[in-house]
């Protein structure tokens, strides 16, 4: 039987390997590739929360229950932010790639101490 | 299928935000439709802007309640803190006023985003719940990658925005799945409702804990916390220099709001978890201090050296968070404030003491500038010793005030380190000083006049930081009443 | 059982390909693998009954933003090899994140050990994760956060432009 274990921990080996890419790969869109895969690692762990709510034996409040959270609503609004990033972050490479003809981020490297 | 039911819209209570939002609206289309506006017309709508709502802002003290479904809190802090930003982004827009006069980038799009990075720190200072915090953040983030690209001419600002931005989204996944964890286990975002779940005998399941710790890791990337910081050097360096001082100063304050939020939820500060956090914030705060100030000394760049201090100085505030009362919260406040005026003023003679095209961007730059500029000598002067915490100035007072707060809290060893690290940072920013003062500049450069902008926001900071530390006691009274009211 | 099927499928199709978004020397390999890695996730979201969002990561992420993705890749012609050397900073880092992922299994596993037990899923009412509830909860309780996002894409939107476009006359120094 598949229970929440499951999906948060293919959650947290799909996370983790977007972190490792992170680290790994120094091609600037490749990274920020990463990166999206770690923001949906994270959204699949949300959905997953939502789907099987974790009861305790304090119950809740009547008005915490009044408030509690909507994960989708949640879900919803980190995809809108990770494609601003993303749309964002495309112009920023695109403009480094004009100046420099190049978008690996060890050779441009011009900041140093 | 069910009706749906409007929650009650409490629009009184965000007006500054919406007066802001407005302001930003406004400019975007006058800058649209109106043929060759002037770039004073546009610092004028903006200022406007702010001033009103500052003014607004006033307005809401001793409001005390939650809004919009729980997802905003007006209390007395936000207040406070919405008025210390708005300070801050006219000092900025002041400061951008001249620096775009040099360096002729979109001015219009320019100040939009601004606004709208500004309106991003006043929802943090709002949030309720960790959506809306979410969202401030990175409403702040976003317009600041864009701004430290600005400067489309120069191949260190097209980098630095570029590092900025993979860094900013790799924080942001790890806040992101932070709140997941804590969304998990609460079965809300809401920070209140998380508030008073914790102080029920609920101990912290492991998730729990690594929820709140993934989201310090990601509040930590935002404010550059020690093992965090490598993006901050670069970033400052690269930024056109009124976004570095935003990102030093605005964003800074925003990531330490966005933790007090957080961290200092009600209730909750016997609960084990509070020991949990303590420590790893302790170690953070040691571990920054130390860095921080190693790392300024070897500096030959201003602005990375200012980067590096600012690092330093994350240091010493989130020593606030290790002492977890509320003379620490109250510390932190005034530090804040304090450090907004300093970092600003210090960034902003930056920009004075250039000319287009050559910036006075290394340390040497600056010998012999008491000769030539006396008045932005002295003013560099007072930023810095208020930066090293030099007795008259609003510095000095602050670092008093946080290093009690952790003395009281019985945290010694922490206190110790802080102070010993404060008798180093003396070492470097008496440095600049002896350049300016006591070395022959080793060619001629004649800076910029000063223009008016520049000038007022020179003077306004010098004002904050020499009022702050000869009078605290107007800001002290404002921030204890608004954090007994937390 | 079929469900446990389906979960085995798409979760082992999800690390496979996201491997390949890190592992591919070709950015147009890696864009290729994040596409199957979120339709594999989309297919998970079904699974967990979340509908709406299923089809919007695959209309918003796959639709749009991984061919915006793609176009760049094309415009800039970034197809040449990257090797991949390590120096020990990032050695160190990557060691760090192994740990660290190690540790949320650790710490997941202590958990169900522990006595912490985890419900079984709920029936599913019908609105869970329809479109109908997701709005219903965004325009009256979440009518913040939507405005702010809009605020956000708005923000993005006149950034992407600015930092995009070629430097026009009017950023030219006046002489």
């Amino acid at each position: 039987m598949i229970s929440l274990n499951h999906y948060l921990i293919l959650s947290a080996v799909l996370f983790s390997v977007g972190a490792l890419g992170v680290l790994l790969r120094r091609n600037a869109l490749i990274i920020l590739m990463s990166v999206e895969l770690m923001l949906n690692a994270a959204n699949l762990a949300i959905v997953a929360f939502a789907r099987y709510p974790f009861f305790r034996e304090v119950g809740l409040a009547a008005e915490d229950l009044a408030v509690a959270g909507n994960g989708m609503v949640f879900v919803f609004l980190v995809m809108t932010v990770a494609a601003a990033e993303v749309g964002v972050g495309l112009a920023i490479i695109i403009n480094l790639y004009r100046q420099r003809q190049t978008i690996n981020i060890e050779i441009a490297n011009l900041l140093q101490g | 299928m069910t009706s749906i039911q409007i929650p009650e819209l409490s629009f009184s209570l965000i007006a500054p935000e919406l007066i802001l939002c407005t302001a930003a609206i406004v400019i975007l289309l006058v800058d649209l439709y109106v043929k060759n506006v002037e770039r004073i017309n546009i610092t004028l709508l903006a200022l406007i802007g702010i001033v009103l709502a500052f003014f607004s802002a006033g307005t809401l003290y001793g409001a005390s309640e939650l809004a919009f479904s729980w997802l905003i809190i007006r209390d007395d802090m936000s207040v406070v803190i919405d008025q210390i930003f708005l300070i801050g982004a006219a000092l900025i827009v002041l400061m951008s006023h001249h620096y775009s006069e040099r360096y002729h980038f979109p001015y219009g799009e320019y100040i939009v985003l601004l606004l709208f990075s500004t309106l991003g720190m006043l929802i943090i200072s709002a949030s309720a719940d960790l959506i809306t915090l979410f969202l401030g953040v990175e409403l702040v983030s976003i317009t600041l990658f864009v701004l430290t690209g600005f400067e489309k001419k120069s191949l260190l600002s097209g980098e630095a925005s570029l590092k900025y931005l993979l860094l900013g989204a790799f924080s942001s996944a790890f806040m992101v799945y932070g709140i997941a964890f804590i969304f998990g286990m609460c079965r809300t975002t809401n920070l209140i409702s998380i508030g008073s779940l914790l102080s029920e005998d609920f101990i912290g399941s492991p998730l729990l804990i690594l929820g709140f710790a993934l989201l310090l890791v990601g509040l930590g990337f935002k404010i550059a916390l020690a093992p965090f910081h490598m993006w901050a050097p670069d970033v400052y360096q690269g930024a056109p220099t009124p976004i570095t001082a935003w990102i030093a100063a605005g964003s800074k304050l925003a990531g330490f709001i966005a933790l007090v939020r957080v961290f200092s939820l009600p209730d909750i500060s016997f609960h084990p978890l509070a020991r949990t956090w303590v420590e790893g914030i302790w170690w953070l705060s040691l571990l920054t201090m130390i860095i921080g100030n190693a790392g300024a000394l070897v500096q030959k760049d201003i602005k990375r050296m200012l980067a590096y201090s600012s690092i330093a100085h994350g240091g010493y505030l989130s020593m606030a968070f290790v002492s977890h009362n509320d003379v620490g919260l109250q510390a932190l406040l005034f530090y804040l404030a304090a450090y907004l005026f300093m970092t600003i003023g210090a960034f902003a003679v930056v920009i004075a003491a250039g000319r287009h095209g050559e910036e006075r961007r290394r340390i040497s730059d600056f010998a012999g500038l008491a000769k030539r500029r006396p008045f932005l000598a002295a003013m560099m002067s007072l930023f810095l010793l208020s930066l090293a915490g030099m007795p008259p100035t609003a510095g000095f007072i602050g670092k008093v005030w946080l290093f009690g707060s952790a003395i009281q809290a019985q945290y010694y060893g922490l206190a110790i380190v802080g102070i010993l690290t404060t008798l180093f940072s003396f070492y470097y920013y008496l440095r600049v000083i002896v350049y300016m003062y006591m070395r022959d500049e080793e060619k001629e450069f004649e800076a910029e006049p000063l223009s008016v902008s520049l000038t007022l926001a020179l003077s306004l900071s010098a004002l904050g930081v020499l009022i702050l530390g000869v009078f605290p006691n107007t800001l002290m009274k404002v921030i204890t009443n608004s954090v007994i009211v937390l | 059982m079929l469900s446990a099927i389906f979960f085995w499928m798409f979760a082992s199709a999800a690390c496979f390909f996201a491997f390949g978004v890190i592992l591919a020397r070709n950015p147009m390999h890696s864009a290729v693998s994040l596409v199957a890695t979120l339709i594999a996730l989309a297919g998970l979201f079904l699974q967990l009954h979340a509908e709406f969002l299923a089809w919007i990561l695959i209309i918003v992420y796959t639709g749009a933003v991984m061919v915006l993705i793609i176009f760049v890749i094309s415009l800039l012609n970034l197809h040449r090899e990257e090797p991949i050397n390590l120096t020990l900073a990032r050695r160190f880092g990557i060691t760090f994140v192994g740990i660290f992922g190690f540790m949320i299994f650790v710490y997941l596993f202590t958990d169900s050990l522990t006595g912490f037990v985890y419900p079984k899923k709920l029936p599913a009412p019908e609105e869970f994760g329809s479109a109908a509830s997701l709005a219903a909860d965004l325009f009256t309780r979440y009518l913040l956060p939507f405005e702010l996002a809009s605020i956000l894409l708005t923000a993005a939107v006149i950034g992407a432009v600015v930092i995009a476009r070629k430097p026009c006359e009017e950023e030219e120094p006046k002489e």
